[in-house]
């Protein structure tokens, strides 16, 4: 089910809401935890019934190898020791990841490289599987670790499956949301909490139904349909996607808070204005903050440890494989290999320039880098990665880059290749991402106020009215 | 304010801004379900004449009592069959860039709600129609009611009703508008600005056309898959300026006369309109832009096509004979002579 459609707005939300507290209030706690659990399922086999078994099993398995670590017993004598169960744990979802989200890629590279004629499994990607492997798997570790001290099958079940959270994220941790599903005094209905969740929701369908979606058209019409792109054109094309993904992820991410918080559950913070960042650096630490700190907990702290002795060039070394994997992880693609490749490399590099060079110019030649080129430099080199990103293929980003640099095509230009339209709502994806307060920030300002009712209103109205071309998230393919 | 008020004022206020919205627009009505009609809504956009027409036939028509439909582009939509005096209950099923490939769908969908065939149609066909492609089916969308209901809810409706609204206060009907009864309303520009409206519009429809085989198989298909429907064929008329357009280079020319052998091979008779006829010379006057003609000249080809079909009930101004009109049939002699008679228009036309 989608977050921008007529059924989750109109039914499935406010019908979740009323059952759920109708529950908390007078009944145990565990038939309202259940009743959330049955509902995320239902939200999910909305989509494909077919996989429901899959995630089902998924945590099921996962919750039952956590189990054994928690409880493990050096004395007792096991048929596993408990770092062979954390291996099993961690095979077991990687290697359901790569069945169903890798396998024809891997197919198709074999057949490539050995000239093989093996045929492609054709799976329908599960929906969400990255995302609630991921959340497992640091699940598994921490329980290894003995990070986790005790939890319920039902607890752990909506750690997994709550709705709001379990398509595309942000990625949560267990040791925030489990403690919020016991809390007893979240299980009466905060309008507080109820009106700052409509408040952020409406911004977040107003970022994707009315500007994300309208970038989309142009993003495809130069990625996809078109056969070569001039200057503008190109360019066009390329900030059209960056800002489409920006307010599509971004649009998501708030509307699932907004739903999380009508439930007294308080998601992570997933974006804070990453397009104002000075630095590669800057950027991952403002765009999927979620991911970035999985990736570095879960991928990066390892390789780092693996290393008998740790210096600057093995620790970038370590940053460029976390971000191949991260990459990867998007989607079975070389492109997104290609893209984690770059953020990778750009990291490497904006941590060299802090360490090294910074100070050696700063010192020899007194050159300060001047915080307006930094964020230039920063912004180009995201939309670049993003132009990688969204491609199809290497022709697809090849006719992108290459319209991008024929300056030659600029000056037979009399008129415009794109719409007026088209540039405003660049320029208007510039304003609302350099100079407007995002959604975070004036989430924490937020008052019940008329101002805030009155802009509440437009937003969703305007939303709602719009909700006849519906659209699928970018990140549901990940 | 408290925040129970807060959230119950958004909530109540957004429902009320849709509900406003969605009332404006079914009392507008832009997409033909209801049939109330007041001077808000007189003048009607046809923005998707294919959706509209099939939900207006599903909401409105009471096929059971339809016996003919008329198909064509957009330059049969101006044919009012309302003004046509028969005993025939006529349904104008025309749309932009309406082709055979399409008529063969939408024709099955009228037949649907009828239940039974029909006993004529009427092919309005185009010399460009075999260089169009077919468009994509919207009988999914019409079936889905949910899905219709759910389009008076959206912004885009509104602008809709906003435009209507406009024009209907204005009477202002542009290039075309439909009356609640699916009357064609059209301004009429004055004949020096047809003639140059007709000058520009040669440039972009007959650039790079190509034309397609299978328009022949579609019509071909149509009349097999309807053996108990009687076809009455005719060829939209066109300005001279066009015409000249066709003769001066000999693509077109081939493919005009393919058409008009190919057209009369298929339905053994075939209505020609689109010749250097009185229609053509007077354009000016007639028609819009050199290929659109007003409602006047629709009246006259659907009374003679209903007259020679011995369907016209209005015997007053009774005409033996069209001189706007070539019959082509499979009278190998009528049909050599009438030939004749065009190659003789085409010489005569490039002196």
């Amino acid at each position: 089910m989608l977050f921008n459609s007529y059924g989750f707005i109109f039914i499935f939300l406010p019908l979740c809401f009323l059952v759920y507290f109708s529950l908390s209030q007078r009944t145990p706690i565990w038939l309202s935890k259940a009743f959330l659990v049955c509902a995320s399922l239902v939200f999910y086999g909305f989509w494909n019934p077919s996989y429901l078994p899959l995630i089902i099993i998924s945590v099921l398995s996962n919750y039952f190898l956590a189990q054994q670590m928690i409880f493990f017993d050096k004395d007792q004598q096991f048929l596993l020791s408990k770092v062979n169960l954390l291996r099993l744990g961690l095979i077991f979802n990687v290697a359901l990841l790569c069945y169903f989200k890798y396998m024809d890629f891997f197919i198709e590279n074999t057949n490539m490289l050995l000239g093989t004629e093996f045929s492609l499994l054709k799976l329908t990607l599960p929906l969400a599987i990255s995302f609630f492997t991921l959340q497992q798997i640091a699940f598994l570790v921490d329980s290894y670790e003995g990070l986790v001290k005790e939890s319920h099958l039902l607890d752990y079940s909506i750690f997994v499956t709550f709705f709001p959270q379990l398509i595309a994220g942000p990625i949560v941790h267990h040791k925030e949301m489990m403690p919020q599903f016991n809390d007893v005094s979240k299980r009466v209905k905060n309008y507080d909490h109820i009106a700052l969740g409509l408040y952020i929701f409406s911004i977040g369908l107003f970022k994707k139904v009315m500007i994300a979606d309208q970038f989309a058209i142009w993003a495809s019409a130069g990625f996809d349909t078109a056969n070569s792109l001039g200057f503008i054109e190109a360019w066009a094309t390329s900030l059209s996607y960056t800002f489409q993904l920006y307010f599509d992820f971004s649009g998501y991410t708030d509307m699932a808070i907004g739903s999380a918080y009508l439930f007294n559950i308080k998601l992570p913070q997933n974006f804070n204005s990453p397009y104002k960042a000075t630095g590669m650096i800057d950027f991952w630490k403002r765009w999927h903050i979620t991911l970035t700190n999985f990736i570095t907990t879960y991928i990066y702290t390892p390789i780092i440890r693996s290393y008998k002795k740790l210096n600057f060039h093995k620790a970038m070394l370590a940053t460029v494989i976390t971000f191949l994997i991260a990459g990867l992880w998007h989607g079975a693609s070389w492109m997104f290999v290609i893209f984690g490749g770059l953020n990778g490399v750009g990291i490497a590099v904006n941590h060299y320039w802090q360490k090294k060079l910074r100070k050696k110019l700063r010192k020899k030649l007194k050159f300060k880098l001047n915080k307006h080129f930094a964020w230039l430099i920063t912004f180009l080199y995201v939309n670049l990665t993003f132009i990688f990103f969204r491609a199809l293929n290497l022709e697809a980003a090849y006719k992108v880059l290459k319209g991008m640099c024929d300056v030659s095509e600029l000056s037979l230009t009399i008129s415009l290749p794109i719409s007026k339209t088209q540039i405003a709502y660049i320029v208007l994806g510039f304003l609302i991402t350099l100079l407007l307060r995002n959604t975070q920030e004036l989430a924490e300002q937020f008052a019940v106020s008329k101002r805030n009712l009155i802009f509440t209103v437009i937003l969703l109205s305007l939303s709602i009215l719009s909700l006849n071309k519906i659209s699928e998230f970018l990140y549901f393919n990940f | 304010m408290a925040s129970k008020t807060w959230v119950f004022s958004t909530l109540m206020l957004t429902l009320l801004t849709i509900c406003l919205i969605c009332g404006l627009n079914v009392l507008i009505d832009p997409l033909w379900l209801f049939g109330h009609s007041h001077s808000f809504n007189s003048h009607q956009n046809g923005f998707n004449e294919r959706l509209q027409k099939s939900l207006y036939l599903r909401k409105q028509v009471n096929t059971q009592q339809l016996d003919a439909l008329l198909f064509g582009s957009s330059r049969v939509t101006y044919y009012n069959v309302s003004q046509v005096k028969t005993d025939l209950n006529i349904f104008n099923y025309s749309f932009s860039y309406g082709v055979p490939g399409e008529f063969i769908n939408y024709l099955s969908y009228a037949k649907g709600l009828k239940g039974s065939d029909y006993q004529y149609i009427i092919l309005g066909l185009d010399f460009i129609g075999p260089a169009i492609e077919p468009r994509i089916s919207v009988i999914d969308q019409v079936l889905d009611d949910f899905e219709i209901y759910k389009k008076y809810a959206t912004l885009t409706m509104l602008k809709h009703s906003w435009k209507n609204i406009k024009n209907s206060l204005e009477h202002h009907a542009g290039h075309r508008a439909y009356t609640r009864s699916l009357d064609v309303l059209a301004d009429q520009p004055t004949p020096d600005k047809v003639l140059k409206i007709a000058e520009k519009r040669i440039e972009s429809l007959y650039k790079d056309l190509t034309f397609k085989e299978q328009y022949f198989e579609d019509l071909k298909t149509l009349k097999r898959e309807n053996p108990n429907t009687q076809f009455i064929i005719f060829t939209t008329p066109l300005s001279q300026v066009f015409l000249d357009r066709i003769g001066s280079e000999p693509y077109l020319k081939k493919q005009y006369f393919k058409w008009l052998k190919e057209l009369t091979a298929i339905f053994n008779e075939v209505h020609f309109y689109t010749h250097y006829n009185d229609l053509a010379k007077n354009f000016a006057r007639l028609s819009k832009d050199g290929g659109h003609f007003y409602n006047s000249v629709g009246h006259e080809i659907l009374r003679h096509l209903l007259e020679y079909s011995g369907q016209v009930t209005d015997k007053k101004n009774h005409k033996h004979h069209e001189p706007n009109c070539l019959l082509f049939s499979t009278d190998l002699e009528h049909q050599a002579i009438n030939f004749k008679r065009l190659e003789k228009q085409w010489a005569h036309s490039h002196k």
